[in-house]
């Protein structure tokens, strides 16, 4: 006979157990979910709703939120809905693999209204981007000097050949004068020796009175005579010297050609230079951004050797011979979908990690991760994470087929900016992490670009001289920058490529020499002009000035010989003579 | 209400209580110090648990058991990994291992580990002697013995009135 009693009580023991276990294991496993986060990472996480028991195959997780350890007011991820189904097979071998699981509405850095620390972790010094962007500080001044050069150097006001016509037009017509005043004060005495000679004839009684004066007189002309030749003297050498002045002139011209023809751009542009300061820092956050993926990587997957393998304080346990070693936790695929945001622009994307396990070594092989967006801004990432040897490995691809650039000011210095118009980017980076060594290299295509130059100096030639660099920087239609990165996560270096410095270089180089062509050809014809001009002037000087100053001199000179004469005569027809 | 949860504690400690002959209280040490020994995240030390609650063994005599084993198994963890690890790693019986391993659920009794497979073995090994030598013990020492237990308030809370009366009766 079946005693009821006694089945009935163990029946009611056994579903209690049962019933405990089936409803506990959820906020038992939530609890714990929550605890082991939050004191790991000192980040908050929430969870809205957990579905699980021993007697089911599936986990469903509603509402995550965990917060940003680094930024307590943003989450570092959050989704709506997880569902992951076990093996059932695997799951009576005590092994919890994920054979198809799913993740929705995953979003990653957005905002809390409440604060999600929990306590204050150490944050790690993040790498810094500075490398380059220490060198290029000082590169913009250099690199625009031969531009600014160009626009505000004065190139007229050493002339020698403007100096040297200078004082010559300044010397000789006061020569002249001087010369010319000498004249009119031999003229004074040769109009005594004329009014002298006059009243002897108006008067021969006056003669005897006058005779002291008569031979005053007399004398003066001799001496009158030998200056007015002096004077002529003068002025033949005056002759002399406005030749060689004229001579002096021309030589002068002939320095300044050979000086102008010494102008030159001492700077030229280094095309990799101006690809570190016009691009250098753009890339770098590209860069740091890729950089900060593998590192994100790495953080977030760590070698569980010494993490998450669990030490059995309690005897050893046994591998037996011919048997592979399966990891007791395995996500063999875990579809994801979410929003996220590149450059404050939404995006939906979708993803697969596979492989995911906490005992690599025993699954042997690596982790990959695969992201894709949807809509407007299209890209790949694909992550690669090895733990299954001692040395880690990591790897992440990133493609970005069409990413639109709005516009750009490209700063060389504060004198000068390029504006780069709107155009599209492909960008793909490659970086593997293996151990501590970075490598790979992240390029960045972009095509239809639309360069002008953009300055704020003001004088006549810069018009000029923009429009000439517009008409060369037209020819740009793309460029790449190629950024190869070494180094470790903790300090990493990278070696900028870029086929657009070199090409603004030749622009610029090619520009600045057509510049200094024209205000070369410029000078020269302006210098020949003014030399022209001043020998003109010279030649007209002399001819002006020693024709009035001749013709003087002869008048005068003819004049006291006439005087002389006349004297002569006048004492000879009174019967006197000097002796 | 306060009467259906009396009535429900009562079967309760009656189910705990259990049946007191010699045997079955000589089964549940022999039981509890199975459940003692092996170490509790092995499957075994469930099986054997809810063994116990599918029979009408002395739940107090294999609970009491339990915890003394337990504190002595945790100290015999040396003797358990030497005479697992020889059995886990003897050459003819790899091949019966491995097959097991290979089962469905064998992963979860964790047999493959040194102490579990030591004190399941040790405490299989002391079963019967531990039955036997108990059973003995109360079949000639039970009465006495159970009455000297109702000086203890526990044990007054748990038996109740009417084995309180029929251990008066046997005294008398």
């Amino acid at each position: 006979m079946i005693k009821w009693k006694f089945v009935f009580i163990r029946l009611f023991l056994l579903f209690g157990i049962f019933a405990a276990i089936h409803f506990g294991t959820s906020p038992l496993l939530k609890f714990g979910l929550v605890t082991v986060a939050e004191w790991v990472t000192g980040s908050k996480l929430e969870i809205g709703s957990l579905d699980a028991s021993p007697f089911q195959t599936q986990i469903v997780v509603g509402k995550v939120h965990f917060a940003d350890p680094k930024d307590p007011m943003k989450n570092l991820f959050d989704f709506s809905d997880a569902h992951l189904n076990f093996d059932q097979n695997e799951l009576l071998h005590k092994r919890f693999i994920v054979t198809d699981g799913s993740l929705d509405g995953l979003q990653f850095g957005t905002e809390r209204t409440t604060s999600g620390k929990v306590i204050r972790p150490k944050s790690a010094e993040s790498a810094e981007s500075s490398l380059i962007n220490d060198y290029i500080a000082n590169v913009g001044e250099n690199v625009a000097g031969g531009l600014t050069d160009l626009l505000t150097r004065r190139f007229d006001e050493n002339f020698e050949t403007i100096q040297c016509s200078k004082d010559v037009f300044e010397r000789w017509p006061q020569e002249y004068a001087a010369l010319m005043q000498r004249g009119k004060k031999l003229e004074l005495r040769i109009r005594e020796v004329r009014d002298l000679s006059r009243s002897l004839q108006a008067n021969p009684l006056n003669t005897l009175r006058d005779l002291p004066k008569v031979e005053q007189a007399v004398r003066d002309s001799t001496t009158i005579k030998s200056e007015l030749k002096n004077l002529q003297q003068s002025l033949a050498s005056y002759r002399n010297q406005i030749l060689v002045d004229r001579n002096n002139i021309l030589a002068a011209k002939n320095r300044d050609l050979a000086r102008i023809d010494e102008i030159k751009n001492s700077k030229r542009l280094n095309g990799r230079s101006l690809s570190q300061l016009l691009v250098g820092d753009q890339n770098g956050q590209r860069v740091d951004l890729a950089i900060s993926w593998i590192k994100w990587l790495r953080t977030t997957f760590p070698h569980p050797k010494k993490q998450l393998e669990a030490n059995r304080s309690r005897g050893q346990t046994i591998r037996f011979p011919g048997i592979k070693d399966e990891p007791d936790m395995l996500v063999r695929s875990l579809r994801l979908n979410g929003i996220g945001t590149f450059e404050n622009r939404p995006y939906e994307f979708t993803g697969q990690i596979a492989g995911l396990t906490h005992q690599p070594e025993r699954y042997g092989k690596p982790a990959y991760l695969q992201f894709e967006s949807t809509g407007d801004i299209q890209f790949s990432v694909k992550g690669m994470v090895d733990r299954s040897h001692s040395i880690d490995h990591d790897r992440i691809v990133i493609k970005i087929p069409s990413l639109k650039v709005s516009d750009q000011e490209l700063k060389i210095d504060d004198k000068v900016q390029l504006s780069l118009s709107s155009s599209e980017v492909e960008i793909h980076a490659r970086i593997e992490l293996v151990g501590n060594e970075l490598s790979g290299q992240v390029k960045a295509v972009q095509k239809q670009v639309g360069l002008t130059i953009a300055t704020n100096i003001q004088n006549e030639f810069a018009g000029e001289l923009k429009s000439m660099l517009n008409d060369d920087l037209k020819e740009i239609q793309g460029f790449q920058i190629v950024a190869k990165i070494s180094g470790t996560p903790e300090s990493p270096k990278w070696e900028l490529n870029s086929n657009l410095g070199p090409q603004i270089a030749n622009a610029f180089n090619s520009t600045i020499s057509r510049g200094y062509e024209m205000k070369k050809t410029e000078l020269v014809n302006r210098l020949n002009k003014e030399a022209d001009r001043a020998l003109m002037q010279v030649s007209q000087l002399l001819q002006s000035n020693e024709k009035v100053v001749s013709l003087f001199l002869k008048s005068q000179t003819s004049e006291i010989f006439q005087l002389e004469n006349r004297v002569a005569d006048l004492l000879k027809v009174r019967g006197l003579r000097f002796r | 209400m306060f009467l259906f949860i009396y009535k429900t504690l009562k079967i309760l400690i009656s189910a705990i209580r259990g049946s007191d002959s010699p045997k079955q209280i000589g089964f549940g040490i022999a039981v509890g110090m199975m459940i003692g020994l092996l170490p509790k995240d092995s499957a075994f030390a469930m099986m054997f648990g809810l063994f116990v609650f599918a029979t009408s063994v002395n739940l107090l005599a294999t609970t009491l058991s339990a915890i003394t084993f337990a504190l002595i198994g945790s100290l015999c963890d040396p003797l358990f990994h030497q005479v697992g690890l020889f059995v886990l790693t003897h050459e003819n019986l790899e091949a019966t291992w491995v097959w097991l391993y290979q089962q469905p659920f064998s992963a979860w009794t964790r047999f493959n580990n040194t102490v579990v497979m030591g004190s399941l073995l040790v405490g299989l090994f002391l079963m019967f002697p531990i039955y036997y030598y108990s059973t003995g013990f109360f079949e000639a020492n039970g009465a006495r013995f159970s009455r000297s237990l109702t000086r203890f308030w526990l044990f007054r809370v748990i038996a109740g009135k009417k084995k309180l009366a029929e251990l008066a009766g046997a005294e008398s």
